[in-house]
């Protein structure tokens, strides 16, 4: 087992925590952001949601991946950019970017829900 | 309907673990994580520091493993008190796992508990434990380009150990491009080079797992309660 199934059950945990809230028993679309430092793999966390759905309130959920990149900023740019495969380098003027925040983001944005009947 | 929300998945997990740091407050036991990929040298570090360490200072292991007794037989050889923790497969250790070991472990006058987690340089940096502090291993054998490619693993880690370096002339591997790569994503981790062999580097890991304890010892009791009450569902 990967780590992926364990983050979909505690998606579908989450997500179905806030359609109780809402009132409603089916949810149609899971948006979440997963940052790139958390090495979850689309494809597989997609496998995993469709597993761990079963039977849970998310059963036809459309699930809806947001990436957040591991950023850095250019000094001479004074832009922050995306360090894609760890290259550190400014896209811009290739000087080497200061790390910024971010990248481990493992968050539910925003349910899809059928309004209650 | 759309509903927007922004929820921490892994809440759950957060919780059960804030739960076992204030267990830890309660009990004046300071508790490390030790990670790293299979075969990196976590139980041979452990093996190595683990007799280092003030006999005044009571110290407990929870041997995190997929299968088998093996690791937690060599701790116990030590005559250090070992629980095994096997995940049956799943390959991290969760917040939860470790509260129902606390149940097998006599916190009583305990100063140090340490967490020994599945060999795995993704998973288990994702799973908050409860801890007071991460040390993560790269062995010298694993290869320069780890810190790039598992950068989690090392991020959140007080303490960062190079092991196995009596190997450095045998194989590849840039340290100063590795400490570099680290500072990166982790400017403020102690970073140690071991050989257990020599014992170099070994007292380094012991002096920082006892100054620890004396700082976490140094919070007010409460300190749990700075972490809050678990939010309602």
């Amino acid at each position: 087992m990967m780590h992926e199934l364990s983050i979909a059950l505690a998606l579908i945990d989450v997500a179905a925590a806030e359609s109780r809230r809402a009132g409603a028993t089916r949810v149609s679309r899971v948006r979440c952001r997963v940052g790139e430092l958390r090495q979850i793999e689309d494809a597989l966390l997609r496998e995993a949601f469709d597993v761990a759905r079963e039977g849970a309130c998310c059963g036809a959920a459309e699930l809806i991946i947001e990436k957040a990149p591991l950023r850095a900023w250019c000094p001479r740019c004074r832009a922050a950019f995306a360090v894609q495969q760890w290259r550190w380098n400014c896209p811009e003027c290739g000087v080497e970017g200061e790390p910024r925040a971010g990248g481990d983001e493992l968050e539910l944005l925003s349910i899809d829900v059928e309004a209650p009947t | 309907m759309n509903i927007p929300i922004v929820r921490k998945v892994l809440e759950r997990n957060d919780r059960a673990a804030a739960e076992n740091r204030a267990v830890f407050a309660e009990r004046g036991v300071t508790c490390v994580n030790v990670l790293g990929g299979a075969g990196c040298g976590k139980t041979a570090l452990l093996e190595a520091v683990l007799p280092r360490l003030p006999r005044a200072l009571r110290v407990a292991v929870l041997e995190g493993d997929l299968a088998t007794t093996r690791d937690a037989e060599r701790i116990a050889a030590l005559g250090v008190p070992v629980v095994q923790l096997l995940t049956e497969g799943g390959c991290h250790l969760t917040a939860n796992h470790v509260r129902k070991a606390l149940d097998q472990v006599a916190l009583d006058g305990l100063g140090l508990l340490i967490i020994e987690n599945v060999g795995n340089p993704v998973c288990p940096a994702n799973f908050d434990l409860g801890e007071h502090a991460r040390l993560a291993l790269l062995s010298v054998t694993d290869g320069d380009d780890k810190p790039a490619k598992y950068p989690l693993l090392f991020r959140d880690a007080r303490m960062i150990v190079l092991s196995k370096c009596d190997l450095l002339a045998s194989v590849r591997f840039d340290v100063q491009a590795v400490q570099r790569d680290l500072r990166r994503i982790n400017p403020s981790a102690e970073i140690v080079q071991t050989e257990t062999g020599a014992g170099r580097g070994i007292d380094q890991v012991a002096a920082w797992l006892e100054e620890l304890v004396g700082r976490t010892r140094a919070l007010p009791v409460a300190c749990g309660a700075l972490i809050g009450p678990a939010p309602k569902e």
